[in-house]
Formats: C-alpha cells, structure tokens, sequence
C-alpha cells in the first residue's frame, strides 16, 4: 500500500510538472484565414522560450517573452504588465508583440503582434485542452540556445 | 583564352554575391559609446561596453529586418565576433537574483534578535542591524534588476522594420575584451528577398 501510495505521488509530481506553462493561440483575423498555435515555457522570474507553428504549414516561429516590469511585491500581483514577445520564423518573417500578462503568474493574457510587412496578430492563451484541438502534434520542443530561428 | 575569362569572370561574380554581401544603399548608421552620466547600470558595464547606435533610413521604401539578421562586430586585430543573442544579454546583465533570500531577512532579524535579547539584552540593536543588513541590499539588488530589465525593453530591442525618413536609436551591448571599430547587421532587405548589410563606424565622442 505504502509502495503504491509513493508510485502515485511520483506519477502525480511527473503529470503536473510535465508540459508547458501557457498554451497559445492566435484568433482568426480578418487578413487571411490562418491560425497560429504555440506555447511558451517560463525560464526565470521575467523570461520565457516560445514555440510558434502555423496550422497546415510548415512554418514555424521561437523566440522569447519579455515581462516589462517584474514584481516581487506582495501586492498587485495580478496586476498585468507589458510583455514583449519576439519570435523569428523558418520563412524569414519576424513577429514582434505586445502582451498583457499577470505579472505573478505569467500567464492569463492577450497580446497584439506584427511582422515586418505589418500584418496584424492577435494572441490571446488558451487551455491545455483547447490547444489539443487546435495541434497537429501534442509534443512541443524548445529550441537550444544557439539552434533559434532568431538569430539576434 | 576566352573560356578562362569568361570563367574567371563567372567565378567572381558568382563569389561576389555569395561572400561579399553589397552594402544597402541610402541607409546612415553611425555607432557612439554610450557615455557613464546616460547609462549607469553597474552591472551591465561589468561585462559590456554599451554603445548608441543611430539608424536613419533615406530610402523612400522601408527596410525589413530578417529573423537571419545578425550583429557582427569587427575588429582590428582579431576575427569578426557575433553578438551574444538577447537571452544571452540577458542573463549577463542582471545583478544576482537576491531575491530569494528576502524571506530570511525578517525571520532571522526576529530570531537573532529574541536570541540575543534573551541572553544579553541588547536584542533590538542586533535584530535591526541583521534587517538593514540582509533586507536592505536583497531590495536594492531588486530594484536594479527591474530597471536594467526596463531599459532593455526600452532601448535595446532592434526594430524590425526601419520607416522611410525615420531615425532610429537602439543600445548595443558589447562584450567587454573586445575593442570594434565597426559593426555589421547582416542580411536586411527590402522584400526579404535579395539580402544586404549595413556597416556603422565607430565614433569616438
């Protein structure tokens, strides 16, 4: 009994640990059809890596996001701030947007974006479950440090 | 004869446009150190030189920054350098996470305090002097941190797409050992298509 108790704890402990931060999306804007989905996976106190990939294509996006002002008050945490996010793609392209985040929780948001030849994105997170609708593959990987489509 | 030269001639074109990249026309960039008064984060000049770099755009189409673009800094004696990417900048230009230790400051003011105030009268004196000296530093690392994470925001970022007749001002960060004398963004456009570079000199003020 004591035995499958742990196993259950452990199995617990991996189950929650184990995917990302915030799944994401974009909504379907007027200028063409396209959906982006994605997730970001929190690295510290202020940053985090982001996967982009557009449904049905092969394009695909990572960057990071930036919280503009991180807070270690015990007040106003869920407050939203700035975030900036910037990703680069596998087609040259590069995304640069503004988030509202929760400065405590990094997540919870909505966030407006535009490449180089101003189209408009807008992002906004989803559940876990949404994102399983939307993905072609469950299994998001994060780019390594030097292997990101963003070179600078 | 004709065949080498018409050889030798292909070769170099074809060499031209594949290692010497042609430099975007119409496009001013000058590069100035940033002087102490402007950026004083103590933290980040340990491990950068921090720079201004200006970027007029004179062309009547914008300019288009590509997710290849690189910063290359050249030097006199040396091989060309890349830039450190902007997690990498980053992480080196923030003062120690102290973060974490704010919650011992308090707990270990109380109970240094009621230890020594117990054994030897003088707990307040000791208890205050354990809070300046553990909750006062933590706060100030903390407040630098957000403000070298402000200023990245604000001034370090390049903009993705330079505006005709428009003037740009972004932060470059230099890692310290090297000494440049010119800096090269790679592969900018107009269309993403056909790739140029933009070269800025170094100015001494």
């Amino acid at each position: 009994m004591k035995k499958f108790l742990m196993l259950a704890g452990l199995l617990a402990i991996c189950v929650s640990t184990s995917g990302c931060n915030q799944y994401i999306t974009t909504e379907i804007t007027s200028e063409d059809g396209d959906v982006y989905y994605g997730a970001y996976n929190r690295r510290d106190m202020i940053h985090a890596d982001v996967k982009l990939f557009q449904k049905g294509t092969d394009r695909e996006c990572d960057g990071v996001i930036f919280l503009n002002a991180p807070s270690r008050s015990i007040t106003f945490k869920n407050d939203r701030v700035d975030a900036t996010m910037i990703v680069g793609c596998n087609d040259k392209t590069i995304i640069k947007s503004v988030w509202q985040l929760k400065k405590r929780s990094f997540n919870d948001g909505w966030g407006e974006g535009v490449d180089q030849f101003n189209k408009i994105y807008q992002f906004k997170t989803i559940s876990r479950k949404e994102f399983k609708e939307i993905a072609s593959s469950q299994k998001i990987e994060f780019a390594k440090e030097n292997e990101s489509y963003l070179k600078y | 004869m004709k065949r080498f030269l018409c050889g030798l001639l292909l070769s170099v074109l074809c060499l031209n446009s594949m290692v010497f990249a042609k430099e975007i026309p119409n496009v001013s960039a000058v590069m100035t150190p940033t002087d102490q008064q402007e950026y004083k984060h103590k933290t980040v000049r340990k491990h950068y030189n921090v720079y201004d770099l200006k970027i007029t755009n004179k062309n009547a189409k914008p300019v288009l920054v590509s997710s290849d673009t690189e910063v290359n800094f050249i030097t006199d004696y040396a091989d060309d350098v890349t830039s450190d990417t902007r997690r990498h900048q980053y992480r080196n230009s923030r003062k120690r996470d102290m973060g974490r230790y704010y919650g011992i400051a308090l707990p270990g003011a109380v109970i240094s305090g009621v230890i020594t105030g117990v054994t030897l009268f003088i707990g307040s004196p000791v208890a205050a002097a354990v809070f300046a000296g553990m909750y006062l530093p933590t706060d100030k690392a903390v407040r630098a941190n957000v403000s070298i994470s402000q200023d990245l925001f604000a001034k370090n970022s390049l903009p993705i797409r330079f505006e005709p007749n428009k003037t740009y001002n972004v932060r470059i960060l230099v890692p310290k050992d090297i000494d440049i004398t010119e800096i090269v963004l790679t592969n900018i456009s107009y269309d993403l298509k056909e790739m140029y570079e933009l070269h800025a000199k170094v100015e001494e003020l």
